[in-house]
């Protein structure tokens, strides 16, 4: 493992791994705390119609899916504001509807092959500098957000009403996780794919709130397990030539069943 | 807490959720210092009337005014204790980051909590009788102790109203004896308006009362008229236990439903 670190696919991995071990452990808590896990799956799986879009327009696929995620995540947002009757199968239904853009799409377009299922299963391995400067940028973008609105994010995570009659701009904040959650999930996608990508989010928060009194513990455990997670994927795909994406969840998930069968945590 | 001034008045409010009516041709002013409880039916839009009067929903028609503001105007005028019930108790949080939530949007001000805010955060804590449990976590504490940090998290931005939907729904007879005593704490430092659907909590500490069923009826004295019973929830059996009138109950009628009655959630 350590003599691969000699070539920069090899390092690339190792610093995207990182890097999305932190976005998922931040951004990941938000989603479980503020119960944004359909709209996860849903703006990934709406990640695949921008590709299938920009592969038949001859654009850059990453921007694609950054632009129609954002598209489609922006009414999934909305009704899970307004708490829409049925605000779940709204969301459903734009999470299939971007996906079948996607093949559609893909299908009119000759010769796409191993690009879509990339998006698919994630190809840590094929990381680049472009992706590092995004998810650099965005973790950036994440923390000063962080830093300015952390007892506002705490607040109207734990009591959405309770904030609004403190004048805290619920609307606002709410908006702007949403934003920020729909891009981490883009470059996500780039580590475990479209299918798995929830996973990483919710998985290591989950295990962590079971230990943290706080949501800044939460985070910063979620970041640890992420980051053990990955690491220890990474390097068990490159040691049995494995899909890398699939191995880091299928870890993430052991520790998951393991975390909830034993009675370690606050709870007991 | 100047008297005769209003701490809270309606004023031909209507409100309804799509095509349902919730409240028609609500009027009533609370003068400052009351402790008004507010009963009613479920569904009759006690909860409807809270989150008018805090700015959270919008009338359809009429006036709602707070100290002479519109609500939501000034976040420090008004405190809200919304249902425990609706808050995870898995959410990683301490009795006292709760508390200190009441203290965004005050003077304050800033990125962080300063020194004020934990002593004020502190003082509610202390109010409520919670100050020991300052650092346990929020899903770790009994319901009654979950209330009055809640409380404690309303009072600490010192407000003048405070507003407390359903603290003793879902808490034991003796949390909630307790609870009421820590309540009756707060009475003469701010006005108090508190939903509630047990009669029994006017006895001991109301100054006003309120029944709500689509309409309001406001009495100003801790009695309930067995009028405005009547007209909230048709023609029920309702036993009463009020303050002047001990140990009064109503006499049981035929058990016809009222139409405005048993308009459930």
């Amino acid at each position: 493992m350590i003599d691969l670190l000699q070539f920069e696919f090899m390092r690339n991995a190792l610093y995207a791994a990182l890097l999305c071990s932190a976005l998922c452990g931040i951004l990941g808590t938000l989603v479980v705390v503020r119960k944004y896990v359909i709209l996860a799956g849903g703006v990934a799986h709406a990640a695949y119609g921008g590709v299938g879009l920009a592969l038949y327009a001859g654009i850059s696929p990453r921007l694609g899916a950054i632009a129609f995620s954002l598209l489609l995540a922006f009414p999934m947002a909305w009704v899970m504001l307004k708490k829409a009757a049925r605000a779940d199968a709204i969301i459903g239904v734009l999470w299939a509807a971007g996906m079948a853009v996607g093949i559609i799409f893909a299908d009119l377009t000759p010769g796409y092959g191993s690009d879509l299922m990339s998006y698919l299963f994630g190809s840590i391995l094929t990381v680049t500098g472009e992706d590092l400067f995004l998810m650099t940028g965005l973790l950036g973008t994440t923390l000063l957000a962080g830093a300015v609105w952390h007892r506002q994010i705490a607040a109207f995570s734990y009591d959405e009403e309770f904030a609004r009659t403190r004048g805290v701009p619920v609307t606002f904040l709410h908006f702007l996780l949403v934003i920020l959650i729909s891009l981490a999930v883009v470059v996500i996608i780039r580590i475990v794919g479209l299918i798995l990508v929830i996973a990483l989010l919710t998985i290591p928060p989950s295990v962590a709130e079971k230990f943290s009194s706080s949501l800044w513990g939460m985070m910063a455990i979620s970041c640890a397990l992420s980051a053990v997670f990955t690491l220890a994927g990474l390097a068990l795909a490159v040691r049995w030539n494995l899909t890398a994406g699939a191995v880091i969840i299928l870890v993430a998930s052991m520790v998951y069943i393991l975390s909830m069968v034993l009675p370690f945590g606050k709870r007991k | 807490m100047g008297f005769n001034e209003s701490a809270l008045s309606f004023e031909k409010v209507t409100f309804s959720y799509g095509n349902s009516p919730v409240l028609s041709d609500v009027n009533f002013s609370v003068p400052g210092g009351e402790f008004l409880v507010i009963i009613g039916p479920n569904g009759g839009g006690k909860t409807t009337l809270l989150k008018l009067a805090l700015g959270l929903l919008a009338p359809d028609k009429g006036k709602i005014s707070i100290f002479g503001k519109n609500p939501g105007e000034d976040p420090t005028t008004a405190g809200y204790v919304p249902q425990d019930a609706g808050l995870s108790r898995d959410f990683p949080i301490t009795a006292l980051e709760v508390v200190l939530q009441g203290r965004i949007g005050g003077a304050g001000g800033g990125w962080r909590y300063g020194k004020k805010d934990r002593e004020a955060a502190y003082d509610a804590l202390e109010s409520m009788g919670m100050a020991h449990a300052a650092n346990r976590t929020m899903g770790l504490l009994s319901q009654g102790q979950r209330q009055r940090v809640l409380i404690a998290r309303s009072i600490a931005s010192a407000p003048r109203l405070l507003m407390l939907d359903e603290p003793l729904a879902s808490i034991d007879a003796e949390s909630r004896d307790s609870l009421m005593a820590w309540l009756a704490g707060l009475k003469g430092k701010m006005t108090v308006v508190m939903v509630s659907h047990d009669m029994s909590v006017i006895s001991g500490h109301a100054t006003a009362v309120a029944c709500v069923n689509r309409r309001v009826f406001y009495h100003g004295s801790a009695e309930i008229l067995p009028e405005m019973v009547e007209t909230a929830y048709g023609s029920c059996p309702v036993e009463l236990i009020a303050h002047g009138i001990p140990h009064r109950v109503l006499a049981v009628h035929d058990h016809e439903h009222g139409e405005e009655a048993h308009i459930h959630d």
